[in-house]
């Protein structure tokens, strides 16, 4: 005989009660690995489709409205180490737009338009079966839904032209620049692959539009030119070697430089097809710098000459001695304007605000110098490529994006257009120049050099660093993205948790019930000798070992768990994942946390059980082979004052709520609840003394024999007070949390109104496709996009400008490595609204939140984030930093200042207008909009807005819906936890009919007696059932009571309906199980033999 | 070292209701090796107690327990199981038997725990088999309890608490459960036995016919011996 014959004698003698155990085990195990591989799943279908949505994509160079050769692809992959370390570079036009089913006139906005090679099928799956010819293309799945297109239809794509100017720029493009090109669907790609290409990560396929690069390069008159470069390879180079082979390959016509040599005027210029020369390329060069400027008027002598270039310079265009306040005129204009020199001058320019809000402002100056137009002074090119100006032989053809009074322009003036063109009527000190007109786009028009030193670059490549224009790890910041993202795993165990939990009790009541049944054998080797830690240990390992076949059983279980919840998920919940693309996947890793966390719980639970029974006494355990009574413990003074004042406090909470009309106040109305389970479980417990008793008794006396037996079973509950309370206080909080959960769904319209709710009290969101430059707020705006000032009277817009990049909200499972970034209005900050969660500054006031944008005096942008998604999204804390790059690819930080509660401005982080432009100046115009209007007029005005709009794709929601589909993703999370929590309850009453078994068993001499003196077998059945419906009943009931104070406020909405009947067939499943378990039981127990019990009594 | 068990002034009480209900009062006797003792009474006067404490199941409220010169109520939790293992012998009126074992694999049972004995004459294994067969259990050796008849079970139990040679054997109702030809081949087993290991033999028991096979009879009457 040794321990390990003894454990496996112990293990299979015992084995229908170790086989309820391991059952339970396994369910136990099940429900925990299996939430497991629905992370695992979901984190693998993340990186699939990282991998669809990139291909073999590498590093993407982003140019965004910054357009180089589109041979750069070519250039960069002959250089010979980028060979040795990819595959290709391909090189693509990707610009948003707006698709429109001709024959449906069916839209859809945010649409990837993307302009391709063929070669750019090769770094992925899915592409079309054969090239796309021009007039052809492909959309993908996701798209051709939403079109209803079908292959062979015709499709409009309409796109914005991008300016060589940002509209925001001073003389920038024409708002109104919007091309149509007109295709037919040639493929339609699945949503898998290179179907679903994009740079962000989410899991959510993006409305994709492919097309020959050729045709979108004819369209937006960008020919040869494309805005992104894709490096393709098998991971083996380094993003070093990519930027490395760009440099060789870099041009200046990439960096959109141009170089002009003048022999006979004696310099090299550099200037920029985009007027502005940026900054940082300025700050690396040692030219002279030259900025010329468009002015509305040049005045003297009360004459005016209109629509002049000024330049400003250093000599030897200028004076080497001009003062600032100085000009000097050519001798057109100071001819034009009598003008002698020591006259003073005047100018008159504009500047452009926000919101391309053009502003008047004058200088003046005094005439230092009258030059003739020759040499330098005749130098046309020294205007830039401003468009709709440079471009045309008239002043009449002006089309520029200023509102220029033609009735202003002289026959003289068209003269000196026709034979000067361009060339400057004035010029002023560089220093004044910088004061008067300075913008975020840049200062210098050009750059001029001596010819006897010429810029440094000239003749080699210049580095695209310099320009921001640097390759981006995307696979893996894709990789880190999907990797990071929503933790499904940790997620649903948290929702399985109540079935976990239910599980290992079930486990844990099985095995002990065992156990006790065998206390007479524990008593036997006690008393033989074995020590109490011994015998603890032997049943511990018999325990384990049975956890572990459970365990084992549970790992079948976990796959199958794990898909049913994944099925689930890609259909009834797949608001939480917003993708039905999610594949099964199990980790090694993940099993073998499973299978052994389910062991270590089984084995803890195990240990609690065993640990009363090896603790008592040889003796106790012979004598009586483990019956015993449990001696009644009254309860203690302290339980009934904390009963007493749960119940006092809930009753003062529900008042208090109700006398302050605070009646929506679900904190409140939730504690008041979860006090009175505390009050109702205190008040079972006493209904279990025997005081209760005797009352029970006393009302069933004189009464039939069924209520007289059922008096007799309810008070049998009070012969295990605690083993009583304890199945009742779990069914009741099980009850409550599940009804509590259920009911307490997010309602996206209650107190829409109100500013401090998730709407901000804003009746509209909206977003739009190309950006939107006007002010909506003013005649001139409305008038320009075409909206009537009537519809819009009362009605206040607040734009907002946006960066592009991952969603950074619920709606995202992938971290949100490179957020999109908003820009807020000052407006807002004044208006206020939404409903702040923290703040970092504890001297700004939470109604005041917004000022924290605007409280920095450092290089560190304040920025505000939703607080789930700064926590869950971007994995970080209030007054944590994120670094980004900004325009030009330096690293910038945001320091978290604050937090939202839930709004509709999740998905974003929201910095200031102003930081915004610091960071992103080329960013021009608006993508998103908070619409303030009044709610009985909100149809009207979305109604009317998307129509003067639609070809910029405005697309205006009720900001309730918004906010809703943000709930979406939560209410879902509580369905789930809804339903795992009933399945858990459910196996939770199981549980009810090992309590009946234990009971009967403990007390088969007493109902062997009420055999003996003529009791039928059915009046026993009724008896034990009554007791433990009776405790079914309190159970239930307790739970709902307190459940329904706490849903309370959502009772009161009428928006999103409490899910009565799956709460209620959730309870009564739960009753009917807990019923049937219970009856069951008895009925084993009645069909054993109970005299016998009776002898040996 | 001494050569019984002496119980010296043996007092138990019990807090029951908060009021303290005495079951033993000043026992004192003695019982040497080789020699056997049956203790008498009405129901509830502290028999089963008197031997639960000599068994160190149970503790005294005051007074000394001697087992062969060993108070085994100054060992620590681990030493007295170790003491009780390897010094005492039980046997129940419910035989005890584990359900799920052979009847050899029960006999062996407190062995599984006795630290070897180098200088032992025979194994455990050859020793149960020996008084397996003493006991005229051989033919059953392999069987499983609920395959044997009472009488056959507490012959086995009786086995079973001479397997680790103890040097004192308590019996509580040995045959409490048995016919009368069970319980006459028990009495005889009892005694037979306690001259060839040599133990101290002390039996609880309401039968006359089993006291009167023991050397001295004492009866204990509302927890005090008269």
């Amino acid at each position: 005989m040794t321990f390990t014959r003894l454990l496996l004698r112990s293990l299979t003698y015992h084995w229908r009660a170790h086989a309820g155990a391991a059952l339970a085990a396994a369910v136990g195990t099940a429900v925990l690995c299996g939430a497991l591989i629905v992370g695992d799943s979901v984190r693998h279908s993340l990186l699939a489709i990282t991998s669809d949505r990139l291909g073999d994509t590498q590093f993407a160079l982003i140019g965004g409205d910054r357009f180089f050769g589109d041979d750069l692809a070519k250039r960069v992959a002959a250089q010979p180490d980028f060979t040795k370390s990819f595959s290709g570079a391909h090189a693509v036009l990707l610009i948003q737009g707006i698709a429109i089913h001709e024959a449906d006139d069916v839209r859809a906005y945010q649409v990837q338009i993307i302009g391709t090679k063929p070669d750019f099928w090769t770094i992925g799956t899915d592409g079309p079966a054969e090239a796309l010819k021009s007039g052809e293309i492909a959309i993908n799945a996701s798209l051709a839904h939403k079109l209803g297109a079908a292959v062979g239809d015709a499709v409009r794509v309409r796109v914005s032209k991008p300016g060589v100017l940002p509209l925001d720029a001073p003389l920038g493009s024409k708002a109104d620049s919007a091309v149509i090109l007109r295709a037919k669907v040639k493929a339609i790609l699945p949503d898998k692959g290179l179907g679903r290409f994009s740079l962000n990560a989410n899991q959510v396929a993006p409305y994709n539009l492919f097309l020959p690069i050729e045709d979108l390069q004819t369209k937006l008159t960008q020919k040869g030119r494309a805005n992104l470069l894709l490096v393709a390879g098998k991971g083996a180079g380094s993003l070093e070697v990519a930027q490395h082979a760009l440099q060789a390959a870099w041009t200046l016509d990439d960096a959109q430089i141009r170089v002009r040599k003048e022999e006979a005027l004696g310099f090299t210029e550099l200037s920029t097809p985009r007027v502005f020369l940026d900054d940082n390329f300025v700050s690396t060069q040692i030219g002279s710098g030259i900025s010329t400027y468009f002015v509305n008027a040049i005045r003297a002598n009360g004459k005016e000459t209109p629509y002049s270039m000024v330049t400003a310079a250093g000599a030897p265009l200028t004076d080497a001695d001009l003062k600032e306040d100085e000009i000097e005129l050519n001798a057109w204009t100071a001819e034009d304007l009598g003008a002698k020199v020591g006259d003073a001058v005047e100018i008159e320019y504009w500047v452009v605000g926000l919101q391309r809000k053009l502003e008047t402002r004058t200088a003046s100056f005094k005439l230092k110098r009258i030059v003739p137009i020759e040499g330098l002074h005749a130098d046309r090119n020294l205007m830039p490529d401003f468009p709709g100006i440079a471009d045309v032989d008239s002043t009449h053809d002006w089309d520029a994006s200023v509102p220029i009074d033609m009735k202003k322009i002289r026959p003289k003036d068209e003269d000196y257009w026709k034979k000067y063109r361009g060339t400057p009527k004035a010029f002023i000190a560089l220093k004044r120049g910088e004061q008067l007109w300075r913008n975020r786009f840049g200062m210098y028009t050009a750059l001029r050099y001596p010819l006897s030193n010429p810029p440094k670059l000239l003749g080699t490549a210049l580095p695209p660093e310099m320009l921001g224009i640097k390759f981006a790890d995307v696979k893996n910041a894709g990789v880190k993205s999907a990797g990071e993202g929503t933790d499904f795993g940790g997620l649903f165990l948290g929702f399985s948790f109540f079935l976990i939990i239910a599980a290992l009790l079930l486990m844990a009541l099985v095995f002990q019930f065992g156990v006790e049944s065998r206390s007479g054998e524990t008593g036997l080797l006690l008393a033989v000798g074995f020590s109490t830690r011994r015998v603890r240990t032997l049943l511990l390992i018999e325990g384990v070992l049975v956890a572990t076949v459970g365990s084992a059983l549970g790992m079948f279980g976990a796959t199958a768990y794990a898909q049913a919840l994944l099925s689930v998920l890609a259909t009834r919940w797949v608001a939480a994942v917003g993708t039905s693309s999610l594949e099964y996947h199990a980790e090694p890793m993940s099993l073998y946390i499973g299978f052994a966390s389910g062991i270590f719980m089984a084995a803890i639970a195990i240990f609690f059980a065993v640990r009363k029974q090896a603790s008592r006494s040889a003796r106790e355990l012979l004598a009586a082979s483990g019956r015993h009574a449990e001696p009644f413990s009254p309860m203690g003074k302290i339980a009934k004052i904390v009963g007493v004042v749960s119940f006092v406090s809930a009753l003062g909470a529900v008042g208090w709520a109700l006398a302050t009309g605070n009646r929506a106040s679900a904190e409140v109305f939730f504690s008041a609840g979860a006090l009175l389970l505390i009050a109702a479980l205190i008040l079972v417990r006493r209904l279990f003394s025997p005081k209760s008793e005797a009352a029970l008794v006393h009302t069933a006396q004189g009464q039939s024999a069924f209520q007289a037996l059922l008096g007799l079973g309810v008070r049998g509950a009070s012969r295990r007070a605690g083993r009583s309370t304890a199945t009742a206080a779990l069914l009741a909080c099980g009850t409550f949390l599940v009804v509590a959960v259920g009911a307490n769904k997010q309602d996206a319209t209650v107190n829409a109104q109100d500013r401090s709710s998730g709407t901000g009290g804003f009746a509209l969101y909206a977003q739009s496709t190309n950006p939107v430059y006007e002010d909506l707020n003013t005649k001139k705006g409305r008038e320009v996009v075409g909206v009537p000032d009537a519809l819009l009277s009362g009605v206040t817009v607040f734009p907002l400008r946006v960066k592009g990049g991952d969603e950074a909200s619920c709606l995202n499972l992938n971290r949100a490595s490179n957020p999109r970034i908003v820009g807020v209005p000052k407006s807002l900050t004044e208006r206020g609204g939404f409903s702040f969660a923290s703040i970092l500054d504890e001297k700004i006031k939470k109604e005041h939140g917004w000022e924290a944008l605007h409280d920095s005096n450092s290089e560190i942008v304040p920025a505000i984030c939703d607080d789930q998604a700064l926590t869950y999204i971007l994995n970080l804390k209030l007054g944590d930093t994120l670094t980004i790059a900004d325009e030009h690819g330096a690293p910038r930080k945001l320091k978290f200042v604050a937090t939202l509660n839930s709004s509709i401005l999740q998905g974003s982080v929201l910095i200031s207008e102003e930081s915004f432009l610091s960071l992103y100046p080329s960013q021009s115009g608006y993508l998103a909009f908070l619409i303030d209007a009044p709610f009985e007029k909100s149809a009207e005005t979305s109604k009317g807005l998307a129509s003067a709009l639609a070809d910029e794709g405005f697309d205006p929601i009720p900001a309730a819906e918004r906010l809703a589909s943000f709930n979406a993703v939560e209410n879902t999370y509580l369905s789930t936890f809804q339903a795992l929590g009933g399945l858990g309850m459910l196996l939770g009453s199981l549980g009810l009919g090992v309590v009946v078994l234990r009971n009967m068993l403990e007390r088969r001499g007493e109902l062997a007696l009420l055999r003996a003196v003529g009791y039928s077998r059915a009046a026993i059945g009724w008896l034990v059932l009554s007791e433990h419906l009776w405790l079914l009943v309190l159970g239930l009931a307790s739970g709902m009571i307190a459940a329904l104070v706490a849903v309370a406020p959502a009772l009161q909405s009428t928006a999103v309906p409490v899910p009565w009947l799956s709460i209620l067939a959730t309870l009564g499943a739960v009753f009917v199980f807990g019923l049937l378990a219970a009856l069951a039981a008895t009925g084993w127990m009645l069909r054993q033999p109970l005299l016998p019990a009776l002898r040996s009594e | 070292m001494s050569d019984r068990v002496s119980v010296t002034k043996l007092c138990k009480q019990y807090e029951a209701g908060g009021e303290a209900r005495r079951i033993l009062a000043d026992v004192s006797f003695d019982v040497a090796a080789g020699q056997s003792l049956a203790i008498m009474g009405p129901s509830g006067t502290g028999k089963s107690t008197l031997l639960n404490i000599i068994g160190t199941l149970d503790t005294p409220t005051s007074g000394t327990v001697d087992v062969f010169g060993v108070n085994p109520f100054s060992l620590p939790e681990k030493q007295l199981a170790s003491f009780r293992n390897g010094t005492i012998g039980f046997i129940f009126q419910a035989h005890h038997l584990l359900p799920q074992c052979s009847i050899l694999e029960n006999v062996l049972i407190p062995s599984l725990i006795a630290p070897p004995a180098p200088n032992a004459k025979e194994t455990p294994h050859a020793r149960a088999v020996r008084l397996i067969e003493r006991v005229g259990l051989t033919s059953r050796m392999n069987a499983r309890p609920g395959q044997l008849s009472g009488g056959e079970c507490q012959r086995a139990a009786v086995v079973r608490s001479l397997i680790n040679a103890p040097r004192v054997v308590l019996a509580d109702e040995p045959t409490g459960s048995l016919d009368r030809s069970s319980a006459e081949t028990i009495g005889t087993l009892l005694s037979d036995l306690r001259r060839e290991e040599n133990v101290a033999l002390i039996v609880v028991t309401h039968a006359e016919t089993l006291a009167a096979r023991m050397d001295r009879t004492m009866t204990l009457r509302d927890g005090a011996l008269v």
